[in-house]
């Protein structure tokens, strides 16, 4: 053919034989080394909606480094080698899970997320053990996928929700809005909350689950909201579509509206969109971040989270795909630690699924990870907070702890939905406030 | 009424964001027969600097007068000078390609130079979300007023300054007649320049003010805009600043009276907005005038001598052995690392480079080797997957649903190309595109095709006791079919449809003369295109085993016009270099950080801005240096008395651009009519082994 193509060609070749070598040093078990274990990253760094997920590898790294400093597990570092960017398309997702794998030779794959993961079934099938942010359903195809927070979601369309329903029954709302982008994810997320709403009778006024990603124009979703007399909005869009949402209801005169936001947790993002994000609600699977000014000590995981995070990215601000990244290596240490120093990738995937609660020092609602790749486990607890002013605040909960669990599942009553008090056992945390 | 009313005022500031940017569009279309679809970039670029510099503490008229009256304006004056000035004689493809070109390099240099982070829109004048006053008990807030009353002041300005001064004058003369002009005075190029500057300016102005419409600063935002505003430009027949204005506004309150009245939750309501204005630019395209006639152009045009006929290389059968001896070891060499040597993943990386090859075969084909502009091709791609998903959801063996996709791709290919045959040059690839838009929004969404953004899964094929299911069978599989499919183009390329269509892309009028049936032919040429390109979209279904409507991205299009027309878009072997080189590189790119995401489209992009001077592709130019230095060395290691004998003609007679009137020189503007003293531009596409 051509000189030039043949150049390509050649520095391909290469490139890949090059990557292909077996490393000299390195044992039996890909990855792993007599003084390090390398793992990967992949996570949706450009796309419609970056900050949802980037901020992931910040969280891994601040938990890892903090780990490294103390010699590491076992005798060896944990050296996150490689971030890939999918680019948040799913083909490129899945040939970066196979760069991961085949080229960079990682042990386990730590943290992802991703707009949509078509790559786990790949880690899957090769029993890579991969750790992050669980928004796919991806994340169910295996037992050596561990989710944030657990690894199933339940996707079908018959899910169903309660905390939204929770907050309505709170302020009384009469006509409850639900918007959703088009996208798997979010649509599937919000019709969960659709069915629970409706399950314990909290009417439904209006209905969007295909709104475009990422959102540019809501003017007549809210103006039919206002025809509808909507009075809260659930919204599983991400932060630019909740921004836009909220400013645009301000815009046509829709204020005092209570708003639950599936995303924005995050400190910087409040301080950008003050106004915009006033008043609003966010349910998040682990303790909030204020509970460290709040309730010093009595959450030492966070306490943890938020100090390492200042050590080692003094500029980030906690967030909670941060968050996700760090309880995703807080999960691989454990791991790592039941396992000892004659690792392979079975063995770890062994050892993870025995653990009976997992709950990252006291900052998640406990995962039984014996059962959490198919069922949702035994507890449905989370954390409410709301934006007041330039900080949030942690709402609800019970006075033991501010987690807030219902039972699982939460039987269809048209009482109000009460909450667990006390706590069940292992909620965090384990004294009182 | 009140209903209605909120529903239509909202619509007016995004009519109006459509205004700015299409009467932009129109002042450069009018001024060099550029359709400057970078425009969206360049408000983007704007955007951005304005956001920078107020974030970094700069007085907002400091910002303003850095982002819209210098920064935007400079790169319109660079675009001028350096590129589309050489363009103006030039046929439509060659206008078109430098334009995709900048349309991808801008955003991507971009976010090299800023990162990746999220970017918050500023506002210039009045505070966006505020609610001002009220109309009709409908609130009206900053946004709607500061927009509509600064975009109504500016088209009227603009219209005054073309219909009423002196450079209004100057621009309306050059615009019917660059030569015309000139001999009157007027320095046409100096106008032209101008034309450029003024636009930009309404680019610059476009991006600061729009961007508070969105919660974020992103590119795409403003490459939807553009695909709005091309509609409105349509309507305004590309010349009525006024109409366009009006067209412009009327499709913004169209678009929310749709999506206020359409049933919520729908894919229609969701989807056919978006899609909305290219139904109306389809709508526009057939019906209208303007666009019909591609093909007229300066009324002097004709004093112009003939075009001089390129060159038929010849080349010594030395040159030529060794360069198939090359050819035969470079594709050993893939073929035999793919099989042994390399790991999974680059197996795989090969194997959707043949894949994507056999896609790219389809824009060869049509583009190539026909002239036909397209720039939906991702939708029959897509088609083609989606068919393939379906059929083997519903048992179909893949093999077997991988040859329907591509009936299938087929038959759309027909019923697009039906209401092009109407139009031409940059009309047909407008129209191609609204088709991708469509099929991105509404078409694909649906479960009965692509199942929107949740998507298929497609198995991998087996024949009999033969399975493809690994990498390494799937790769020889593709082989196969790329061997097949690239022998149909060369057999169309040697018949008579071949020569036909070689005489199509010359001159639609010169090859209608000789009794060429266009009509016909450019439904043969659509046809076979979206068959080739549904047969590439099934396989790269099966390759990938699960897709999405994000796979096939209406952008896509544009992409892979801008990598074949790089590479080489005359040839076989070009779509197949093309296709190989595309997935090599951002199997290599892929583990930069994030901000350099886009150096693989930069650099396919870059290349495409070269397409004014080498038609033929950068690959193609260096492989015709290449084989010319090494005729010289071996004519110069033989010594005197070298008979013509010993030479062979390997130029085969359909492989060369047909130059049957003055439309093929403007098709390769770097033939020896427009570059005398320089020899080593002969936009020639050689034979491609």
């Amino acid at each position: 053919m051509v000189a030039m193509l043949a150049v390509t060609l050649l520095a391909a070749v290469l490139a890949a034989c090059v990557s292909a070598a077996p490393d000299a040093s390195a044992g039996q078990t890909t990855g792993v080394y007599p003084k390090r274990i390398v793992v990967g990253a992949l996570v949706s760094e450009t796309g419609p909606l970056p900050a949802l997920f980037a901020p992931i590898v910040t969280g891994a790294r601040a938990y890892l480094d903090m780990v490294n400093a103390k010699g590491g597990v076992a005798g060896r570092r944990i050296d996150l080698a490689t971030t890939l960017d999918d680019q948040s398309s799913p083909s490129i997702d899945a040939s970066q899970a196979r760069t991961l794998v085949d080229e960079d030779h990682v042990f386990a794959v730590l943290p992802v997320a991703t707009a949509s993961f078509t790559g786990g079934k790949f880690l899957a099938a090769n029993g890579v053990p991969t750790f992050g942010l669980n928004v796919n359903p991806q994340w169910m195809d295996g037992p050596s996928l561990f989710g944030n927070s657990g690894s199933y979601v339940n996707f079908s369309p018959s899910a169903t929700v309660v905390q939204p329903a929770f907050v309505a029954q709170q302020h009384h709302a009469h006509a409850v809005a639900v918007l959703a982008y088009n996208i798997a994810q979010s649509q599937e997320g919000c019709q969960g909350m659709v069915n629970g709403l409706r399950k314990y009778h909290v009417p439904v006024a209006y209905e969007d689950l295909s709104i475009p990603a990422p959102a540019s124009d809501l003017h007549a979703d809210v103006t039919r909201m206002k025809q509808a007399g909507v009075d809260m909005v659930v919204s599983c869009m991400d932060l630019g579509g909740d921004v836009l949402l909220s400013n645009t209801m301000r815009a046509t005169g829709m204020t005092h509206v209570t708003q639950l936001w599936a995303t924005g947790y995050d400190e910087s993002a409040i301080r950008q969109y003050t106004s915009a994000m006033q008043g609003a609600y966010f349910m998040e699977p682990n303790v909030p971040f204020e509970v460290t000014k709040l309730h010093p000590g009595v959450y030492p995981g966070m306490d943890l989270f938020q100090k390492m995070l200042k050590k080692h990215f003094p500029h980030t601000k906690p967030s909670e795909t941060a968050l996700a990244g760090w309880t995703s290596a807080a999960l691989l240490v454990q791991g790592l630690r039941k396992v000892g120093r004659h690792l392979t990738r079975k063995r770890l995937v062994r050892a993870i699924n025995s653990i009976k609660s997992f709950t990252a020092g006291t900052i998640l609602a406990p995962v039984d990870w014996r059962t959490a790749h198919t069922s949702s486990g035994p507890l449905n607890c989370s954390a409410f907070v709301q934006a007041r002013g330039k900080r949030f605040a942690p709402v609800y909960g019970t006075p033991k702890s501010v987690f807030s669990c219902f039972k699982t599942p939460t039987p269809p009553t048209t009482r109000p939905i009460s909450l667990l008090n006390p706590v069940p056992a292992g909620v965090p945390p384990a004294r009182a406030t | 009424m009140s209903l209605f009313l909120s529903y239509l005022l909202p619509g007016i500031p995004y009519g109006c964001a459509y205004a700015l940017m299409a009467v932009g569009l129109v002042l450069t279309y009018r001024a060099s027969g550029v359709f400057n679809l970078a425009f969206g970039a360049q408000a983007y670029v704007s955007a951005v600097v304005f956001s920078i510099a107020l974030h970094d503490g700069w007085p907002g008229w400091a910002a303003f007068v850095v982002a819209v009256l210098l920064a935007s304006p400079a790169i319109g004056l660079a675009m001028e000078r350096l590129l589309f000035r050489y363009t103006r004689t030039a046929g439509p493809l060659v206008k078109l390609v430098p334009a995709l070109g900048l349309l991808i390099a801008i955003p991507a240099v971009t976010q090299m130079v800023i990162g990746t982070a999220t970017r918050l829109p500023s506002s210039l004048v009045l505070e966006p979300w505020k609610v001002y006053f009220h109309l009709a008990s409908t609130p009206v807030s900053g946004e709607e007023l500061s927009t509509t009353v600064i975009t109504v002041a500016v088209v009227a300005a603009f219209a005054l300054v073309l219909r009423s001064s002196g450079l209004g004058l100057r621009m309306r003369a050059v615009v019917e007649s660059p030569r015309m002009a000139e001999l009157s005075g007027v320095r046409s190029d100096r106008t032209s320049a101008t034309a450029w500057v003024l636009s930009s300016l309404l680019a610059g102005l476009a991006g600061v003010l729009l961007a508070p419409l969105y919660s974020t600063v992103s590119a795409s935002n403003f490459t939807a805009l553009l695909v709005a505003a091309i509609a409105a430009a349509a309507i305004g027949s590309f010349t009525s600043l006024p109409i366009t204005l009006i067209g412009a506004i009327g499709l913004g309150i169209a678009q929310q009276l749709l999506a206020g009245y359409l049933p919520s939750g729908t894919i229609l309501s969701s989807g056919l907005r978006p899609a909305f204005p290219f139904v109306v630019l389809a709508v526009a395209l057939v019906a209208g005038r303007t666009l019909r006639q591609p093909e007229a152009g300066d009324p002097l045009a004709s004093c112009d001598p003939p075009a001089v006929a390129f060159r038929a290389p010849t080349r010594l059968t030395e040159v030529t052995v060794g360069s198939r001896a090359f050819t035969a070891l470079v594709v050993g060499m893939l073929v035999a690392t793919t099989l042994v040597l390399v790991p999974g993943n680059w197996e795989f990386v090969f194997t959707l480079g043949i894949v994507l090859s056999i896609v790219f075969l389809s824009i060869t084909l049509l583009t190539g080797m026909g002239g036909q502009i397209s720039l939906g091709q991702a939708a029959f791609v897509g088609a083609g997957a989606f068919t393939a998903g379906q059929l083997a959801m519903h048992s179909v063996p893949v093999l077997g649903a991988i040859v329907l996709a591509g009936v299938l791709a087929a038959a759309l290919g027909a019923v697009v190309a039906l209401p092009a045959l109407r139009l031409g040059g940059i009309a047909v690839g407008l129209l191609t595109l609204s088709f991708a838009l469509l099929a991105t929004n509404v078409l694909f969404l649906y479960p009965w095709s692509g199942n929107g953004a949740t998507g298929l899964t497609v198995p991998r094929p087996a024949l009999g006791p033969i399975s493809f299911a690994g990498n390494g069978a799937f790769f020889w599989l593709a082989l196969v079919f790329l061997v097949v499919l690239a022998g149909v183009v060369k057999l169309v390329q040697w018949g008579t449809t071949g020569q036909e269509l070689a005489a199509l892309r010359g001159s639609e009028r010169g090859s209608a003369a000789v009794g060429i049936d266009v009509r016909r032919l450019r439904v043969v040429a659509f046809t076979l295109s979206a068959a080739i390109a549904g047969i590439g979209g099934a396989l790269y279904a099966s390759l990938q085993q699960s897709i999405s409507v994000n796979d096939f991205n209406y952008e896509f299009s544009l992409i892979y016009v801008v990598v074949v027309a790089a590479v080489g878009v005359y040839s076989v072997a070009g779509a197949i270099e093309a296709g190989i080189l595309y997935a090599v590189l951002m199997q290599l790119t892929s583990t930069l950080p994030s901000r350099y995401s886009s150096l693989l489209a930069l650099v396919f992009a870059l290349a495409a801005l070269t397409y004014v001077r080498h038609s033929e592709g950068v690959v193609a130019y260096a492989k015709a240096w290449v084989l010319d230095r090494a005729e010289q060395l071996t004519r110069h290691l033989q010594g005197p008395g070298l008979s013509l004998a010993g030479e062979a003609h390997i130029q085969d007679r359909t492989d060369r651009p047909a130059v049957a009137s003055g439309d093929a020189s403007a098709e390769h503007p770097g033939s020896p009519t427009e570059h005398p003293g320089s020899p080593d531009v002969h936009a020639v596409p050689r034979s491609h082994s």
